[in-house]
């Protein structure tokens, strides 16, 4: 049901480097979860909204002013592994090839 | 003082009574966590000077007396998820290996209100996913009960920290069941409360909607007490609500318990539930029933699906979670390349376990273009049905009970291999997560290291923000 090639493109999409070896054990565990989820087929849920918690969500409003969030901003930039006066530095994005 | 025996309560009692000092007790636990918990492996890191300053701190403040409560001085244990500013924080990950936090969760803050004692960040499955701790990074805890056997996950650190006496109490977090399904494994108390009355600030996400720290801890009374502190409407979760709570809360009138009705569906009492667990369900019922609680059959007609429904919903969500620990802000591999997608895939794929990328994958599946309707909008669905089961139930009982888990502690490397096998462990908790619902798990009765058999737990559900009903029952029953 699943293919190997199914499991490389989902990595594809999730950007995660997957070893060969792990594609084929990803690609049988799949086949199982997926196989258990075919229960959920049989469910008549035509006429049911789709919810997105099991509390009822309300809006909820406050005053439009800073919250104290409470981050060490030191701390914080500490933790990039690259920063440049306080930014958060990155690589390049594109490589040679591309340009 | 035996530390073994000690209670928030009685910590409480004794250091009224001045028996001890927050500092000697701090000392003790420190003392068996040196000795012992290297054939437990509960933490991830120990704050040994740090507790004792705190311990000290505690001290001087019950000499003056002032403004003390129930947790000033008590020993606590950590998961490993939650952020303290300052400290290492790792969520059991490599990717997280050498991350210090710069901001603290707003539980801690209001523990630290309090003035409890930090001992250490306890061991827990990668990103709290798993049911047996197995999946940690570091390495996987034993159950104090029997060292060949798992303490139960994700928070698995945290009750082997309370069951095997290297922390009074401890907190936890419950996705699907993280909480409640150690707890149950190690025969202590443990309580997912109602979605959004503990603020999610600071705890690392897993899945948004299904995620709530709870305590984790020896007795329903104390349970009550460390939940007390840490619930409440916090402007930094959008999501967390204030809940109308009453002194009942913590000092409940047990003859009102009394005439709660229990309500028993017949969907949770089915094949596959080993025997042990059977017989203590029964042990459970009939200690209810001579308290004088009255039962009631009911049925939750969609509970069969409840298992698909979360494996679709929660790997949706962490995919996204999970999507930021990308090799920018937090942890990075060394790597040659130049180029940040391929630090993306080089930092992802070295610094996740196999169970993190799995359920990043299935997400990613699962919200994928052709396939989102069939799983994901259809898991909502299911996920209103499911909801609905229990609203329904609850007007005609307060209170559902449940075993917590189909069999006892299971060994070590038995499910390891095999993810569904694993994800099964969650059959009997994960419907709570999806309704957002309140639920404790309670030992079925006192279990002692090395003397009895191993523990099993059972589940008290209470209706949204009625913790107070789920609890008086669990101290009624423990108190008899």
């Amino acid at each position: 049901m699943i293919s190997k090639d199914e499991i490389k493109r989902l990595a594809e999409l999730a950007r995660i480097k997957i070893e060969p070896l792990e594609e084929e054990g990803l690609a049988h565990d799949f086949e199982n979860i997926l196989g258990y989820f075919d229960e959920l087929k049989k469910l008549n849920t035509e006429d049911i909204l789709p919810i997105t918690g099991g509390t009822e969500n309300k809006s909820v409003f406050r005053e439009d002013e800073e919250i104290e969030d409470g981050f060490n901003k030191d701390l914080l930039i500490n933790q990039f592994p690259e920063s440049e006066k306080g930014f958060l530095k990155v690589p390049q994005i594109f490589s040679n090839d591309d340009e | 003082m035996d530390i073994h025996n000690l209670t928030i309560k009685s910590f409480r009692e004794g250091i009224q009574k001045k028996e001890f000092s927050s500092e000697e007790v701090t000392q003790e636990f420190l003392k068996n966590i040196e000795k012992n918990d290297p054939s437990i492996g509960s933490y991830i890191s120990v704050f040994k000077n740090e507790a004792i300053n705190e311990a000290k701190q505690a001290d001087n403040l019950i000499k003056k007396a002032d403004k003390t409560s129930f947790l000033t001085g008590v020993p606590l244990a950590l998961k490993d998820n939650l952020v303290i500013e300052g400290t290492k924080t790792t969520a059991a990950s490599k990717i997280l290996e050498s991350y210090n936090a710069s901001y603290t969760a707003t539980v801690i803050e209001k523990l630290r209100k309090e003035h409890a004692v930090f001992l250490g960040k306890t061991n827990m499955d990668e990103f709290a996913m798993g049911a047996s701790t197995e999946n940690s990074a570091f390495h996987t805890t034993k159950n104090p009960y029997d060292t060949s056997r798992v303490p139960g996950g994700s928070s698995g650190g945290s009750t082997a920290a309370v069951a095997g006496g290297f922390a009074l109490a401890a907190l936890g977090s419950d996705t699907g069941g993280s909480i409640r399904q150690p707890a149950a494994f190690c025969g202590v108390v443990g309580m997912k409360p109602t979605y959004g009355t503990v603020s999610r600030f600071g705890l690392i996400d897993m899945a948004s909607s299904l995620d709530q720290i709870g305590p984790i801890t020896k007795s329903v009374e104390d349970a009550a007490i460390l939940f007390d502190v840490i619930k409440g409407k916090d402007p930094r979760d959008a999501t967390s609500v204030e809940g109308n709570y009453t002194k009942e809360l913590l000092n409940p009138d047990f003859n009102k318990t009394k005439e709660l009705t229990i309500g028993i569906p017949k969907e949770y009492f089915i094949e596959g539930l080993s025997e042990e667990v059977k017989k203590g369900m029964n042990v459970a019922i009939q200690k209810f029933k001579k308290l004088g609680i009255s039962f009631k059959e009911i049925t939750l007609p969609h509970t069969k699906y409840a298992l698909s429904c979360y494996y679709i919903i929660m790997p949706a969500e962490v995919s996204t979670n999970l999507a930021r620990f990308d090799g920018i802000r937090y942890g990075r591999e060394k790597t040659n390349t130049k180029t940040l997608r391929d630090i993306y895939f080089e930092t992802k794929g070295k610094g996740f376990g196999t169970e993190s990328k799995r359920r990043i994958l299935l997400g990613t599946f699962v919200l994928s273009s052709g396939y989102h309707d069939a799983y994901y909008t259809k898991a909502q669905k299911v996920r209103r049905l499911i909801t609905d089961d229990f609203k329904k139930a609850f007007e005609d009982v307060d209170v559902i009970f449940a075993p917590t888990t189909p069999t006892t502690a299971f060994k070590i490397g038995e499910k390891a291999k095999d993810p569904l096998s694993m994800y099964l462990s969650d059959i009997f908790t994960v419907a709570v997560n999806l309704a957002g619902l309140p639920a404790v798990s309670i030992p079925v009765r006192k279990y002692e290291i090395g003397k009895s058999g191993l523990p099993v737990g059972f589940q008290l559900i209470g209706k949204h923000f009625r913790e107070q009903d789920i609890l008086s029952l669990g101290m009624l029953y423990e108190k008899n």
